[in-house]
């Protein structure tokens, strides 16, 4: 445990790229050092901050280091990195509130994403959770996670659906 | 504590340490040339014979004497201060007895119940300081070193009784009205809806007086005469009263409504901000629970008074006024009989509200009661059932269900017999009208239609009397309510920034208690006489009993409490003198029991520093090992840690506790007995994250397991709140005191636990 380093190192995104390589792995390759193969990447903050700190950890999951802000990459990099992340976090935005209805306690809704159209039960209302002024962040009874990222742009009767369970 | 007042604080201190003397002990007292030397007298409860009756207690000419007036004039004691080697007050049941040491030999000086015990607390400290040499202390009954206890003794200007020391006024002499008159001036702010609602009610009421005389009207003048179109006027009239009596009323509901929601919105923001202003001492003397529901509950009660209460008062009393002016104008004799059942209204209310007052209140209890059993064995079940105790607890409940079944039937018994015995002398009185005012009919001197309104009259008139006749008990409960608020605000924090408080600097972490004491406000001596150097960068042990002061010198630190003498200083500035702000900012705390705020990780570990660059985060995340834990969360920084941080385990609330203290880096470090409630494997990540986070820092270390100290530079022993052994460890084990005695029991016990 002590062995482990303590100071987090900040990958400079000007000197490094990130790639696939012909087995679908994820690549990075830093100028002057030798290339990883990713194993993992991690968000430090997926939810308020998906698209900043990003932790690299290599084929024996060991941290690499951390990238600022994804948009500082070159584009390809930032395409193959976003696409990635965009996977790893699957958290669907929901754009279009049709139905909540309560049953028994939970609360059914049907609702329209940037993924497709989603039906999902919530079991507690405490999962439905203002995390900002304007944002929404819901879990269902199976974990999974919806955002609503300005629940104030919804049209007007998603907003009195969703008004009634917050 | 504050240095105002000198001469007024000590005059009023002389008359609390300072009982009047029985002529016989004077006598005593002259004989022995010490009558006008005598600087304090208390009188104990108890005498020698262990009854109750009076001792006394007199400090003069630096010898203390007891005295049993009641049968002997001369001293039962009479020893020099000098000779006295420690004073301490020894608790039994029910009494306390006050001893002395004095040439190797314990002396009774004096019994006492609890009542005398704050003035005995207050001598001992007064005899304490003088063995120290400040005499001063003791010639003059008050000085700097018994700041606290003058506080004790300040006394209402009026009825002279001692004001609490956590308040600013007597809470006998603030009395009802001036509580009320207080209260109305929140509505002051709200000055214009309150006007807006109060004219919707006057129209309202107004509105109300209206179609009992149209009545008449209609009977007289319309039927009577068959004036058709003096028929629709009224009726279109009656209607556009109607409709504006219901949009006055809308309007009316809507002003106080709003009014009310400022008001408490107000209430609780204030009173909100002032607990956050009040030192700690007001925590330990308030539960969570009753502070609570000050801010909830009381403000609520409160607001409703401000807003319907007050209004309902105007009402009723306009409505009064109003009827008994047209009663008196349409006929008078006709005026007199619906008055006549009044008085009766009146009492009857006084009585019936006086009565089930009592009984609503006992029922609440018996349904307390009930909600407690609930309370106690649904969590409880486990025992319930290992001790096949279903049947106790079955009829453990039974008894209490039939309790509150009883009460809640003599309520409605009660309300059942009250109301329409109310209602029945009522009718009386309108009964009296259609007898009277039939006759008078008859004989030609009154008409019908006048009859009919007096009757609509006298109803609309019993009501307001009968909710004016229950105005004490209104007013009662709302200025209790408010008493409760006001207290809260009127609590002044006992640890305040001077005036001339200044910004510390940067520390170098030097800490110096010099000679210091302190006893909470109940009076126990916690601390004595400590004296303690810690340098910049040392680690320090604290080790002792459960209850030796260990925590309580680490809140000293913290200025939680003003030491209750002497002083303590870090880097030479004496706390009192520096901003707390400035202090607290350069001191971290890891307590045994973390706690996280409801929101995510990230926002945990920044806590009071906000805005902290999210590298910073993670770095002290990492030295205090939950990085990887956290990273391994869906949700990583931004996991929602729930109320009080729930969904963490110990050990990872103490690891983001202390990832909290990393971050803040301050020059000082308090752990208290940061590992104990967290198993063995954990403790080992814990112990490597505080051993990083007391790196360059000075550190104060409470443990119970003494096996954490090892690495400490210095090991404090504290015990019944007196440093009794100081070194290093192996020194310490070396010198075979309680340190090598409590470790050997630890070691001990440990082999035990490995069997």
């Amino acid at each position: 445990m002590s062995t482990k380093s303590l100071t987090t190192r900040i990958l400079e995104p000007n000197v490094m790229s990130i790639f696939k390589d012909e087995s679908g792995d994820l690549r990075l390759r830093i100028k002057g050092e030798s290339e990883h193969r990713i194993q993992r990447i991690l968000r430090v903050f997926p939810i308020t901050m998906p698209w900043n700190y990003i932790v690299f950890k290599d084929a024996e999951d060991k941290e690499i280091g951390v990238l600022r802000n994804v948009n500082e990459l070159d584009s390809e990099s930032a395409r193959v990195l976003k696409e990635e992340l965009e996977k790893i976090y699957f958290i669907p935005r929901i754009t279009k509130i049709y139905d909540i209805k309560e049953e028994f306690g939970v609360l059914v809704w049907k609702t329209e994403t940037d993924k497709g159209p989603r039906r999902f039960d919530v079991i507690n209302r405490r999962e439905v959770k203002k995390i900002s002024r304007d944002r929404i962040l819901i879990k269902d009874g199976d974990g999974n996670l919806y955002d609503i990222p300005d629940f104030r742009k919804l049209d007007q009767r998603s907003l009195i659906l969703l008004d009634s369970v917050i | 504590m504050q240095d105002s007042d000198d001469g007024e604080s000590s005059s009023s201190s002389d008359s609390y340490l300072k009982e009047d003397l029985p002529s016989t002990v004077e006598a005593s007292l002259e004989k022995l040339g010490l009558k006008n030397k005598v600087s304090m007298v208390i009188s104990g409860d108890i005498t020698p014979k262990n009854t109750f009756g009076k001792t006394l207690l007199v400090v003069a000419d630096k010898r203390l004497l007891t005295f049993y007036p009641e049968e002997q004039n001369d001293p039962l004691v009479n020893i020099s201060l000098d000779e006295i080697e420690n004073i301490e007050t020894r608790k039994y049941v029910g009494n306390s007895s006050l001893l002395v040491r004095s040439n190797g030999r314990n002396i009774e000086v004096l019994r006492f119940t609890s009542i005398v015990r704050p003035k005995i607390e207050s001598l001992i400290r007064k005899l304490e300081s003088y063995s120290l040499g400040l005499q001063s202390a003791i010639v003059r009954g008050n000085s700097h070193a018994v700041g606290m206890f003058q506080e004790e003794q300040r006394r209402c200007p009026k009825c002279g009784r001692v004001i609490p020391p956590w308040l600013s006024n007597c809470p006998v002499c603030m009395s009802k009205r001036k509580v009320i008159s207080r209260l109305l001036g929140y509505n002051r702010p709200h000055i214009r809806l309150a006007a807006a609602g109060f004219l919707l009610a006057v129209l309202f009421t107004f509105l109300n007086l209206l179609p009992p005389y149209l009545m008449k009207i209609l009977i007289d003048d319309a039927i009577m005469s068959g004036n058709i179109s003096l028929l629709i006027w009224l009726v279109t009239t009656l209607v556009a009263v109607y409709l504006l009596r219901a949009l006055s009323t809308s309007g009316r509901s809507y002003l106080l409504g709003k009014l009310g929601q400022k008001i408490i919105v107000d209430l609780r923001r204030k009173l909100y901000e002032h607990l956050q202003v009040l030192s700690l001492s007001f925590y330990d003397k308030n539960e969570t629970g009753r502070i609570m529901s000050r801010v909830m509950s009381d403000t609520e009660r409160v607001q409703y008074f401000l807003t319907w209460g007050v209004q309902q008062l105007f009402m009723d009393v306009m409505v009064v006024a109003f009827i008994s002016v047209i009663l008196f104008t349409l006929n008078w004799q006709l005026a007199l009989i619906v008055l006549t059942p009044t008085p009766v209204l009146i009492l009857g209310m006084k009585l019936f509200s006086r009565k089930i007052h009592g009984i609503y209140h006992k029922a609440w209890r018996k349904w307390a009661d009930l909600s407690a059993i609930l309370a106690d064995t649904v969590p409880g079940v486990t025992v319930v059932k290992a001790f096949s105790q279903e049947d106790r607890e079955i009829s453990k409940f039974r008894n209490k269900t039939s309790e509150l079944y009883e009460v809640n039937v003599k309520i409605s018994f009660l309300e059942g017999l009250f109301f329409p015995l109310v209602g029945f002398v009522m009718t009386l009185g309108a009964v009296g009208v259609w007898w009277f005012g039939g006759r008078q009919i008859l004989s030609g001197t009154l008409t019908l239609g006048v009859l009919t309104a007096f009757i609509s009259y006298t109803w609309q008139f019993y009501e307001p009397i009968g909710r004016l006749s229950n105005l004490t008990s209104i007013l009662l409960r709302a200025s209790t309510s408010a008493e409760r608020i006001f207290e809260v605000f009127d609590t002044r924090p006992d640890v305040r920034d001077s005036s001339k408080a200044i910004e510390l600097p940067q520390l170098q972490g030097r800490i110096r208690f010099e000679d210091v004491s302190f006893a909470y406000e109940t009076g126990e001596t916690v601390l004595k006489n400590i004296n303690l150097e810690i340098l910049p960068g040392q680690r320090i042990g604290l080790v002792g009993p459960s209850g030796a002061g260990k925590t309580t010198l680490a809140k000293l630190i913290l200025r939680f409490y003003d030491p209750t003498s002497s002083k303590i200083t870090i880097d030479g500035y004496d706390l009192r003198e520096v901003k707390q702000e400035s202090l607290r900012r350069q001191i971290g705390i890891v307590l045994q029991e973390p706690f996280l705020f409801k929101g995510s990780i990230a926002e945990n570990i920044a806590y009071g520093q906000e805005g902290a660059p999210p590298e910073k985060i993670i770095e002290a995340a990492k030295a205090a090992n939950i990085h990887d834990f956290v990273l391994s969360l869906p949700e990583g920084y931004d996991t929602d840690v729930g109320e009080r941080g729930h969904r963490l385990s110990g050990g990872e609330k103490q690891r983001v506790s202390i990832a909290r203290a990393l971050l803040k880096d301050p020059r000082i470090l308090i752990l208290d007995e940061a590992t104990s409630s967290v198993d063995t494997e954990t403790e080992s990540l814990i112990q490597e994250a505080l051993d990083r986070l007391m790196k360059n820092r000075t550190s104060i270390i409470i443990a119970h397991r003494l096996s954490t100290l090892k690495n400490a530079d210095k090991i404090v022993v504290i015990d019944h709140g007196e440093i009794v052994e100081e070194g290093p460890h192996e020194n310490l084990i070396q010198r075979g005191g309680l340190y090598a005695r409590l470790c050997r029991m630890q070691a001990a016990l440990t082999v035990v636990a490995a069997r």
